[in-house]
Formats: C-alpha cells, sequence, structure tokens
C-alpha cells in the first residue's frame, strides 16, 4: 500500500464514531473483461424454466458451439376472438356462426365466422386476426382462441468442450476459448466468422452472416451499414447517445427490470449487439489488450452472445482448432492459456482459475464508472479497509495508475480487470 | 415580527421525539420482557437488488442488539445475480466484525428479500367501485397495485384485456366478482378468457367477491382445460390471500437464485467460503423486506403513539408507509412501486417526474442527456458508489423525486389527494431508510432529503434508518414480540435526526418567518430569527434536552393558527443533526431560472453545510 493511502486509511480509521461498523465492499465473483483458456460457460432458459425442456445431452459430453444442449417450445398466448359483439349477435349464439372447428389451422385473414340474414341476402363475417390453430371456442362466452403456431426455441452450447454438469440448473461446460465481457448487449445468441474494423471507415461493405468488432464507438449510420452488409452482429466499444435515442435501442439495451416477470421475449435489435461499456464516456477506449487478443483471431468462428437468457454479454471465440501462433498471440507465452495449458483439442482436464478476476496490484483494470469511466491503466495498490472520496462517501478502493503516471484513486467497484 | 398571542399548547407535531437514540430511552420505562432476553442469536439476511447484507442479533447485557452488519453487492460485475456468493461474502464480513469462527456462528438464519420484492398485482373487477373496494382491502400491503382493468368497459373486450395484462406482467392477478350477477358474470367470463388465452403462463389468480361468485368462478375452473392456480378469498380475506401467494413467490425466486451452479454465474473468484451452504439459509421460510418495514412501521406507531411515515428508497423500488390513528384503530396505508429507485429506478423517475425536476435539486448544470445517460450507467454499473459530490448530489436529486412520487401516489391512496397543498399526510414522525438515505455521508443529507421530498409542516420529528435494518426489525417483533426488539430498534436501527420546525405559509423573502428560543438544560439560551426562505440548523446535540418556544410570524403557523406561539409541553430530545428550523415555505417553491435556483439551493447547501465545497466553488483535482 502506498503511503498517502495508508495516510489517508489512518485518517478515516479515527473518523467520526456516528458511522456503522465498516464493511468490505466488492463484487462476490468478478469477471474480467478479457479471458481465454479453459472457461466455463452455463447455458441456462431462465425464466421459461417452468415449460418443458428437453434436456439433449449429458454430463461427460463433448460438444461443439453450434450444437444444441436442450429446446423448448415457446409460450405463447393465444389471440381472442369476441365472435358474438363482431357480428352483432348474442354471445351464446355466437359460436354458431364459426366456420372452423377446434384443432384446424386458420391464417390470418381467413374467414373465422360468418352470419347470414334475410335468407342469405345479407351476410356478415369476422376474419382471422392471427395465423395459428383454432385452439378453442367458448361457447358461452362466444370468443374463439386462436393459438399461435409454436416456435421451438434452442439453447446452442457456444462454447466448445465438455458437458461438465446438466440438468434443471442448465448446462455447464468447460472448454477452451477466448472471450470478451460485454457490460450491455441485446439479440439472441449468434454464431458467425468474426470480422474486424478498428476504424468507421474499415467497415466492411460484405459481412453476410459475420460477427464484426469494432474498436470504436457505434453512430446510427455505422449500425445501418453493418447491418445493410449482413452481419449477424456487433461487437463495439460503445455506442453513441444520439444513435441509442435515433434507434429507440434504449429499452432493448437495457430493458425495464419488470419484463424478466413474462414469458414475453425481450426486446430485440434486427442484429444482436454486445456493447463493451455501458455508456459512451468522455475517452473511453477498447482496452489495447483487448483488441490484441483480436486481431489473430479474425476469420474464426465465433458467438456473440446479446442478450441470452443466464447469459451475460461476450463474444466468445472457441480455441479448440485454434492454431498455436493464434494462441501465443492471444497469451503472449506459447500456448499456455490464462487459465492453464490449452492443447488444440481441448482435452485437458484443468479447472479454471478462479483467481482470474481478482482485483490486485499489478493487473490492468477498466474503469466503468464516475469520474474516470473509460480509461485503462494498471493497479498500482489496493486499500486495505475503505477510503473517504471526494463525495465523503467511504470506499474500498486501488490507486490506478494511468499513462503519463497519472495516478487516481478509483473505488474497486468501479473496476474491471483485464488479465 | 414575531407572533402577536402567546399560549402554552401542543403544535401538531409530537412533544417528545419518539425516535430515541441510545441516550434518550436508556433509563426505559417499560419492563422488558424477560423472554426476549432468552432469545437465539440469529443471522438474517436482506438480499437486495444491488447489495446483500447479513445482520448479526445477539444478546448483548440482556437485550438483544444488533452487533454486527456485512454486505456485499448481490450480483457479480457481469451482473449476474451471484446471490450464494454474496451471502457467504456478507457473512464473512461479520465473521471479521465479531472474531467469529465459522462454528460459532448463530444456528439460526432468516433470510429476506426486497430484490423484485415489490410484487405487481393486477386488478380486474366489472367496476371501478369494485376496484376501489378491493384496493382499500390490500391498502397495507407493500405490493404495486397496476392500473386496473375493467371490465364494464372497453377493457371488458377479450383480446384487449389479454393485451393489456400481458404488458402489466403482474406476479399475480385479482379478479374481483363484486356482488352484481352481471359484474359477477363479466368476471367470470374474465377468468376464462385469461386462463385459455395464457394457458400455463397464467400468473397466480386471486379470486373475490360474494359467496355465488366465488362457488361459480371455482367451480368453473374445473371445466378449463388448463386449470389455473386460483385462490378464493370473500373480501375479507383477500388481503391475506395475496400475501400468502407472494410469500409463495418470494421463496420461489430465493430457491431459484441459491440454486448451485457451479459456473460463471455464481462464480466465487478470490473470495473466501467461510460457509458454502446457501441451504442452510433456506431452512425458514424466506420473507419479503417490504413487509418487515410495514411490520416495524406499525410497531414503532404502537409503541408511541404517534402517527408514522416510513419512506423507503432503494436501487430498485421506492415505499412509503404510513400508519396513522389511535391505538389499536391504526390505519395503515402502503404505496409501493418496483420501478423508481436511485439506482436500477433512475430512468422511470425520469420518465415520470421528468428530467426537470430531478436537475430542479442540482445547484449546478446538467443536460437532459447527460440525465438520461447517467441512468443507463446506473442500469450498467448499479453497484458503482457517487465519487464526486457532484455525482452525489445527482443520487440525491434521484432519491427526492422517487419519493416524491410515491408520497403523491400515498396522499391519492389515503384519499387526502387534492384536499390540501401539502406533499406529506401530517404525521408525527418520518423515517427514512434505504441504501441512499442511509449511507449519506453527512447526517444532514438525509434529514434534507426527507424535509424536500416530503416536505412537512409545523412540528415533525425525522429519524434515519442508519442500519437499513428495519425490515429485519419488524420481522422479529413480529415473531416474538415488540419489546424483544426495542433494544436493537431504538439503539441500533433509529437514530434520531431531529425535530424539524417548518412554518406553514408565505410571506417576502429575507423577512422574518419564527423565532425559536432553546432553553438548554445545561448552558445559556438562545433565540434564533430565521427568515423566510432560509433554513438554519440550532445545535442541540445528542444527550442534551432543551425546552422550546416558538414565535411564528403573523403570516405563519406552527399549528395552532397564524401567528400563534406555541411551547411544546414536552423537552426535546438531542439529535444527531439538531433541530432543523426549516422556513423556506411549504410547498417549497423553486425560482424558475435556473441561475436563480441553482443560487438558491447554494445558499441552502451551505448554510446547513450539506455537502463538501463543489468542484467549482473550490478546485478538486482528479486524483487528489
Amino acid at each position: 500500500m502506498s503511503l498517502a493511502l495508508e495516510l489517508e486509511q489512518t485518517q478515516v480509521d479515527h473518523a467520526g464514531a456516528d458511522t456503522l461498523p465498516v464493511a468490505v465492499l466488492d463484487y462476490p465473483s468478478r469477471r474480467p473483461v478479457l479471458e481465454w483458456g479453459r472457461l466455463r460457460r452455463r447455458r441456462w432458459w431462465g425464466a421459461v424454466s417452468a415449460l418443458p425442456i428437453e434436456l439433449l445431452v449429458q454430463a461427460g459430453a463433448q460438444v461443439s458451439a453450434g450444437d444444441v444442449l436442450a429446446r423448448f417450445v415457446e409460450l405463447r398466448r393465444a389471440t381472442a376472438v369476441d365472435v358474438g359483439p363482431a357480428l352483432g349477435l348474442a354471445r351464446e349464439r355466437a359460436a354458431a356462426c364459426l366456420v372452423r372447428g377446434p384443432g384446424e389451422m386458420v391464417a390470418e385473414g381467413d374467414v373465422l365466422a360468418e352470419r347470414k340474414s334475410l335468407g342469405g341476402l345479407q351476410r356478415r363475417t369476422l376474419r382471422s386476426p392471427a395465423t395459428g390453430t383454432l385452439r378453442h371456442v367458448a361457447h358461452d362466452l362466444g370468443t374463439a382462441f386462436i393459438q399461435p403456431l409454436a416456435v421451438e426455441s434452442r439453447i446452442a452450447a457456444h462454447l466448445a468442450g465438455t458437458v461438465v454438469e446438466a440438468g434443471d440448473g442448465g448446462v455447464v461446460i468447460e472448454g477452451s476459448a477466448v472471450a470478451i465481457a460485454g457490460a450491455a448487449g441485446a439479440g439472441p445468441a449468434v454464431s458467425g466468422i468474426l470480422m474486424l474494423a478498428d476504424h468507421p471507415n474499415a467497415l466492411p461493405n460484405e459481412a453476410a452472416g459475420a460477427i464484426v468488432a469494432c474498436a470504436f464507438s457505434l453512430d446510427a449510420g455505422a449500425i445501418r451499414q453493418l447491418a445493410d452488409a449482413g452481419a449477424v452482429a456487433i461487437v463495439a466499444i460503445g455506442m453513441d447517445e444520439t444513435a441509442i435515442e435515433r434507434l429507440g435501442w434504449d429499452d432493448v439495451l437495457w430493458p425495464e427490470s419488470g419484463r424478466g416477470r413474462t414469458h414475453a421475449a425481450p426486446p430485440a435489435p434486427p442484429l444482436t449487439v454486445v456493447l463493451l461499456t455501458a455508456c459512451q464516456a468522455q475517452g473511453a477506449a477498447l482496452h489495447p489488450a483487448v483488441w490484441e487478443a483480436l486481431r489473430p483471431l479474425a476469420g474464426r468462428l465465433a458467438s456473440a452472445l446479446g442478450a441470452e437468457p443466464g447469459a451475460s454479454p461476450e463474444l466468445l471465440i472457441p480455441l479448440d482448432t485454434v492454431s498455436e501462433d493464434a494462441t501465443d498471440a492471444v497469451t503472449g507465452h506459447g500456448g499456455a492459456g490464462q487459465n492453464g495449458a490449452v492443447p488444440p483439442d481441448g482435452s485437458s482436464r484443468a479447472t479454471p482459475d478462479e483467481a482470474a478476476g481478482v482485483l490486485r496490484p499489478g493487473v490492468r483494470v477498466t474503469v466503468t464508472s464516475g469520474r474516470a469511466e473509460g480509461l485503462s491503466g494498471v493497479a498500482a495498490a489496493t486499500s486495505a479497509g475503505p477510503l473517504r472520496l471526494a463525495s465523503e462517501i467511504r470506499a474500498d478502493v486501488t490507486e490506478v495508475k494511468f499513462p503519463y503516471d497519472v495516478r487516481v484513486r478509483v473505488p474497486n467497484l468501479h473496476l474491471r480487470v483485464v488479465p | 415580527m414575531v407572533a402577536q398571542t402567546t399560549e402554552t399548547a401542543e403544535p401538531a407535531g409530537p412533544p417528545t421525539p419518539p425516535a430515541h437514540t441510545a441516550a434518550t430511552m436508556a433509563a426505559g420505562d417499560d419492563v422488558i420482557d424477560s423472554a426476549s432476553h432468552s432469545g437465539a442469536p440469529v443471522l438474517v439476511a436482506d438480499v437486495g437488488s444491488v447489495f446483500t447484507k447479513v445482520y448479526l442479533i445477539a444478546d448483548v447485557e440482556g437485550e438483544r442488539r444488533l452487533v454486527a452488519l456485512g454486505r456485499a453487492p448481490t450480483c457479480g460485475d457481469d451482473g449476474e445475480p451471484a446471490v450464494a456468493a454474496a451471502l457467504a461474502h456478507a457473512l464473512a464480513q461479520v465473521m471479521d466484525v465479531t472474531g467469529m469462527a465459522p462454528n460459532a456462528l448463530p444456528a439460526r438464519r432468516l433470510l429476506m428479500t426486497s430484490a423484485a420484492g415489490v410484487p405487481r398485482i393486477a386488478l380486474v373487477a366489472p367496476r371501478d367501485d369494485e376496484v376501489r373496494a378491493v384496493a382499500g382491502a390490500l391498502e397495507s400491503l407493500p405490493v404495486r397495485l397496476l392500473p386496473p382493468l375493467l371490465l364494464e368497459g372497453p377493457d371488458g373486450e377479450s383480446e384487449r384485456l389479454l393485451g393489456l395484462l400481458e404488458a402489466q406482467a403482474p406476479d399475480a392477478v385479482v379478479i374481483a366478482g363484486g356482488t352484481r350477477p352481471v359484474g359477477a358474470d363479466a368476471a367470470r367470463r374474465a377468468l376464462h378468457v385469461l386462463a385459455h388465452g395464457f394457458g400455463a403462463a397464467l400468473p397466480v389468480v386471486i379470486l373475490t367477491g360474494d359467496e355465488a361468485f366465488l362457488a361459480a368462478a371455482s367451480a368453473a375452473t374445473h371445466e378449463l382445460p388448463v386449470r389455473p392456480r386460483t385462490t378464493a378469498a370473500g373480501p375479507e380475506r383477500v388481503s391475506a390471500a395475496v400475501q400468502q401467494t407472494l410469500a409463495g413467490l418470494v421463496d420461489a425466486r430465493l430457491r431459484q437464485w441459491l440454486r448451485p451452479h457451479g459456473a460463471n454465474g455464481d462464480a466465487m473468484r478470490g473470495v473466501e467460503r467461510p460457509q458454502e451452504r446457501p441451504g442452510e439459509w433456506l431452512r425458514e421460510a424466506p420473507l419479503a423486506s417490504a413487509d418487515g418495514l410495514c411490520a416495524a412501521t406499525e410497531l414503532i406507531a404502537e409503541r408511541y403513539d404517534v402517527d408514522v411515515l416510513t419512506v423507503e428508497v432503494g436501487a430498485a423500488h421506492t415505499l412509503a408507509v404510513a400508519a396513522r390513528g389511535n391505538t389499536g384503530q391504526r390505519r395503515l396505508v402502503t404505496v409501493a412501486r418496483d420501478d423508481l429507485g436511485t439506482r436500477l429506478g433512475r430512468r422511470q423517475v425520469l420518465r415520470e417526474a421528468g428530467a426537470a425536476a430531478v436537475a430542479g435539486w442540482l445547484p449546478l448544470d446538467a443536460e437532459v442527456q447527460a440525465l438520461m445517460s447517467d441512468a443507463r450507467r446506473s442500469l450498467a454499473v448499479p453497484a458503482a458508489l457517487p465519487d464526486t459530490v457532484e455525482q452525489l448530489l445527482i443520487e440525491h436529486a434521484f432519491a427526492r423525486e422517487s419519493i416524491r412520487l410515491v408520497l403523491r401516489e400515498l396522499e391519492a391512496a389515503l384519499g387526502t389527494a387534492g384536499t390540501t397543498d401539502r406533499v406529506l399526510p401530517q404525521v408525527d414522525l418520518v423515517i427514512g431508510t434505504g441504501g441512499v438515505l442511509a449511507s449519506a455521508p453527512r447526517l444532514v443529507q438525509a434529514a434534507l432529503m426527507l424535509l424536500d421530498a416530503a416536505q412537512p409542516e409545523a412540528l415533525t420529528q425525522l429519524a434515519l434508518d442508519r442500519a437499513t435494518a428495519m425490515a429485519l426489525i419488524g420481522h422479529l417483533g413480529a415473531h416474538e414480540g415488540a419489546d424483544a426488539v426495542r433494544a436493537a430498534l431504538e439503539r441500533d436501527c433509529l437514530l434520531n435526526l431531529g425535530l424539524c420546525i417548518a412554518p406553514m405559509g408565505t410571506g417576502r423573502e429575507g423577512e422574518p418567518a419564527i423565532r425559536v428560543e432553546v432553553v438548554y438544560n445545561n448552558r445559556s439560551p438562545m433565540a434564533v430569527d430565521v427568515a423566510y426562505g432560509a433554513i438554519e440548523i440550532v445545535p442541540l446535540p445528542l444527550g442534551e434536552r432543551a425546552s422550546l418556544k416558538l414565535w411564528p410570524a403573523k403570516e405563519f403557523d406552527v399549528g395552532l393558527g397564524k401567528g400563534s406561539a406555541a411551547t411544546p409541553r414536552a423537552e426535546v430530545e438531542g439529535s444527531a443533526v439538531g433541530i432543523v428550523v426549516d422556513a423556506r415555505g411549504r410547498p417549497l417553491a423553486l425560482p424558475d431560472a435556473p441561475e436563480k435556483r441553482q443560487a438558491k439551493l447554494l445558499q441552502w447547501l451551505q448554510a446547513i453545510r450539506a455537502y463538501p465545497p463543489l468542484s467549482f466553488i473550490q478546485p478538486h483535482p482528479l486524483g487528489a
């Protein structure tokens, strides 16, 4: 601990007695911005777990990134059609006018019911407002219920490796990969070839089925260009405020907290988005280590997880087929991954290193909030107890060394580790 | 100019502040039930949206006290819940503070949650009067009553009903049949529509109405292809039925969170694991923190026989509980919002109150765009701390507006909306709780947030739940009796912030509004003249006592009429902040022009030294 921190610590320890006993405050778990080597990922079906899930793998199975681990039929509500009022009939007489029966398929616009009067000279028809199966007719209500077509949802592995757990709580896979953590995301998990753009002028014109990682913040023009180019996902440092507002993606990237209570699908953009910072802070930049890790992986199959149930937003690039040189480039030392050896076949039994996300002196960090938001540096010293911030709030802090030897004390809760 | 008449009378406020600190209650006027002494130590955890707290309650010199508190963020820095790890982390802190070994930890554990802790209740009823009856029956519950769906109106159309309910995303639906056959028929029809429309995804349905309706509706559920989870309850039991249903939801939610995952979602990188059996927390049925807060409010109101308003501002929810009336006939009214708060609820505050309202509390320029961006940042990094005074001011501004929004709803629920200009229903004691208030670096900040948001009139006592322990005190008190938790409540939980004297009326800026004479027990008396538009603090430290004489100017009223002087019968207790004389007027009006408004705010903040100097007043270099 630096002398400055020690002195301030002493001051705080002797500060007013009106405060509660001090508690060490840090995240119960930390996720590094960049991980590589043997990783574990859980795939879970989140709020839909009340539905029958068909589990397709067992513990011990080997899976590739595209393999489906589980599937289920999404539950969507039926469309109700009040036949009586629509035909000008009493409810109890309405069912008799239906021209389609329960169990029949109907398409939107098909005639559902018909009422003839004046000996057939006058007829009123009711057309189906939705496509689906006429599931039920409530005769006393005069209401028909059209069940939309079932949509099967699949939970894919997105990480090649071994299934270490499979059950009600989801499927846990362990495999070799590079993972770049996102701070916000939207859209389903998708796979595609990884393409890189380090400048807005370097955006590809043709990116059909690709995941495009951008070393810059997105504006509306860049998003449109990538969507037009056929990209399935964008990974970027951030998105400018104007673009968020113009595209109306505020609720898309940060949905209402109550939305998770229903089975309704979260709002999704036309392509999956993973943002590495939550906001476009002044001076925010992608940590060079992240971009350097991505560079040799261009052209490989990758997965972008936007707003996947039970998973954090991230870019995941399986390493099991990566050549030695690519692994070297990521790890910087001869094929040894951050979390131990990474054999090309991914057969290692090494368990992921739980200390990978630990905040300690010497680790590279990025600041996620506060006055230094968006900046990257190196943790120089961590306080042994809480210190008083400029706001007078007390918090455990880390002294972060930024370029030009600028040192700033940052609350630990504002830091993410870049191994 | 001061009052023309003098009376010795009791103004509207409490003669003796009831929110006492240790000094106030040390002598103790009640005999503590000896049974409470034998209470076994207990660990209580509160899983919040952002922070999880673990409290140790144990006997200290024969009294049950809050001994230690540990806290940790509920989610990892990836935003995924890591509840088991957070509990272990917070528990490790409790062990650090107490020096307890793992095998010495109390066996009894209680688990509460305030995360997603404001259940959303949809109301489906034939007519508005039937909705009002149900809402009245549920008024004491900390639930969010969603806008009612009226069947004898456009909402009665089947597809519209399904669409609206889908958008509301309720945790439970109350279908009221009313007492008219026509209404009962519409309600029974609604049940059919919901059951067929949502199928297995239909939330729990609580049917209420007269016996005929309940019998017909319950029988009808047997005919449905997917039998909905329904509970039938007469009007007098609907509250209990909702409570029971919600207890089941809390239980399911916590079990889900504490399920062992063993993957990245609940990893414990670099964290010591003092105990890794999250199942131990589930030996007793989990509880909703909000229920405990309501119970604590009622307990305090009953114990001191005062009208109490508790305001809780959390990261993702805001709650107001009013307990008013006489002993045994106290009316408990609760308003809870699951979308307003200081971290995850900022965006909704901006949408509902408007950015201008939030910015209106800031003595600095704040662009709408910057506030929106800040609200997004709070969603992405909810455990972030305000590290500058400016950020602290913004957080406190959001807290003020969150409180104002729920108090407006409380006013409507109490039936006092529109009857007066006041924001707050008249109460004797206002208690603040929740992270933003409890962790305010200066206690005067918490007092000011309560004053600005609630705008109490005449004499009102202010208290702060500094340990955010009211919910657990409420639950323990409900199970073990009020006496069992008295010491913990008075000595560890509630902190007496001070008495607020807020003369009602308007005057000319700078002209005298009130003279306050303070006769101390142990030093020379002093008199303070406070001008209209100003706020001042008269020192009365903890442990001291003083008697007061209030001389309002002729246009002002402190409870006995305009210009009438008042002398509270009882002495005033010393408090953490002091006696706050708030002569800023009611309702509090701020200048429209930004420069003038900001200058006014700065003047108030500096008068009571509420915040450290702002960076634009005194340069505060980065990293200094």
